[in-house]
């Protein structure tokens, strides 16, 4: 009988998922970064247990159009829940040579971003961003390379001189360990999916001692959210 | 009948975990909802294949010694079938089929993957050695079987 509970309580475990996790993905290595302050701004100095990083180009407007109401899901979910030192937010440019400082201050007073959530809006040296946002986050940026050429990035300018980059803005959530723990495209995410993986990272990281184990073995028998 | 102590208690045992797989399929997949993953459920490359076609085979370069391959197999080849890239990289593959089930094993490594009709393989390898690295359908899908097969060539630094 105590075999058969054995049994019955890890396929309940494993089957029912009463305690859900988000798959580890890839590590994000540590970064140097400056803000729109032109602040350094140093990963995981500055990270908390989940950290929320947008990945769009100060000069695209339909990507930042998208982007703000999910901030603004983001900021009622932190006050409501009382999570002002469980979420951290950063925005980073997949575009610096164009995305300066200058231009994220830029961008800081011009959208309607969240007070209450510090917003972090990053820039940096080239190979910095690309090491994160491609070798970190996993997220592909190319260069468009003649004008009406390749498909431009979402919601890219015409009227841009340069050569734009050419990616798909994102949203990444990684935890308190510095992993991935799950990539979003934008234009098709949910706030309702958002707040859930949010709730989710939060409750795992506040696990502590044998909670903690569970969680671990939910990993292990790999209990996602459906 | 006689029915030997240790005999009864093991047909007991296996009944017993018979029922309970019943009674937990049963449970998972009407109560539940559980399934089989459909088109649905696809992993596409990051969060979308971006300006690349996901229908066509390509690599890309996501970082410095990071890379994504995008794989179309189908009989009886795989598309890109030459992939290159320098020792050291990390690469992630994505596989669809465009027709049947599909292996997709690379030589001396642990990636080895079922293709499924439908569904999107992932796996994920660095490529320490220089060398060149066979990759081969390892799942039997008809007369050309043997054919199907392509290299990843990692070049020294």
């Amino acid at each position: 009988m105590v075999l058969l509970a054995l049994v019955a309580g890890i396929l309940y475990f494993a089957v029912g998922r009463p305690v859900q996790v988000l798959p580890r993905g890839q590590e994000v290595p540590a970064f140097d970064l400056i803000d729109q302050h032109g602040t350094a701004y140093r990963y995981p100095d500055r990270a908390l247990p989940v950290n929320v990083y947008v990945v769009a180009a100060a000069w695209d407007n339909a990507a930042t159009e998208a982007v703000v109401p999910l901030l603004e899901e983001i900021d009622a979910l932190v006050a409501d829940q009382g999570w002002e030192d469980m979420v951290h937010v950063a925005w980073i440019t997949p575009d610096p040579e164009r995305d300066d400082v200058a231009a994220m201050a830029a961008l800081a007073e011009r959208v309607p971003l969240p007070e209450r959530l510090d917003v972090a809006l990053l820039t940096g040296a080239p190979v910095t961003t690309r090491l994160v946002v491609g070798g970190g986050f996993g997220i592909y940026v190319g260069t468009a390379q003649a004008a009406g050429g390749t498909a431009p990035g979402f919601g890219r300018q015409a009227a841009a001189a340069a050569p734009a980059v050419v990616y798909e803005p994102a949203m990444v959530l990684v935890d308190d360990i510095g992993y991935v723990r799950v990539r979003y495209g934008v234009r098709s995410l949910s706030p309702s999916r958002l707040t859930r993986d949010i709730g989710l990272l939060v409750k795992e990281a506040q696990a502590e001692g044998a909670g903690r184990l569970i969680y671990e073995a939910a990993h292990l028998f790999v209990c996602y959210p459906r | 009948m006689h029915i030997d102590r240790y005999e009864r208690m093991w047909i007991t045992i296996s009944g017993g975990l018979l029922i309970v797989f019943a009674i937990a399929l049963g449970f998972s997949s009407v109560v539940l909802g559980v399934r089989l993953p459909g088109l649905s459920d696809q992993l596409l490359p990051t969060a979308a294949a971006g300006p690349h076609d996901i229908n066509e085979g390509w690599v890309r370069q996501l970082a410095p010694g990071r890379y994504e391959v995008n794989m179309r197999a189908r009989v009886w080849n795989f598309n890109p079938g030459e992939i290159r890239g320098p020792a050291g990289s990390t690469v992630t593959f994505y596989i669809h089929s465009e027709d049947i089930i599909h292996g997709f094993k690379i030589k001396d490594t642990t990636v080895s993957l079922m293709i499924i009709p439908g569904q999107t393989a992932k796996a994920t390898y660095t490529f320490t050695e220089p060398g060149e690295y066979l990759f081969v359908c390892h799942d039997y899908c008809g007369a050309g079987h043997h054919f199907m097969s392509g290299r990843v060539i990692v070049e020294e630094l």
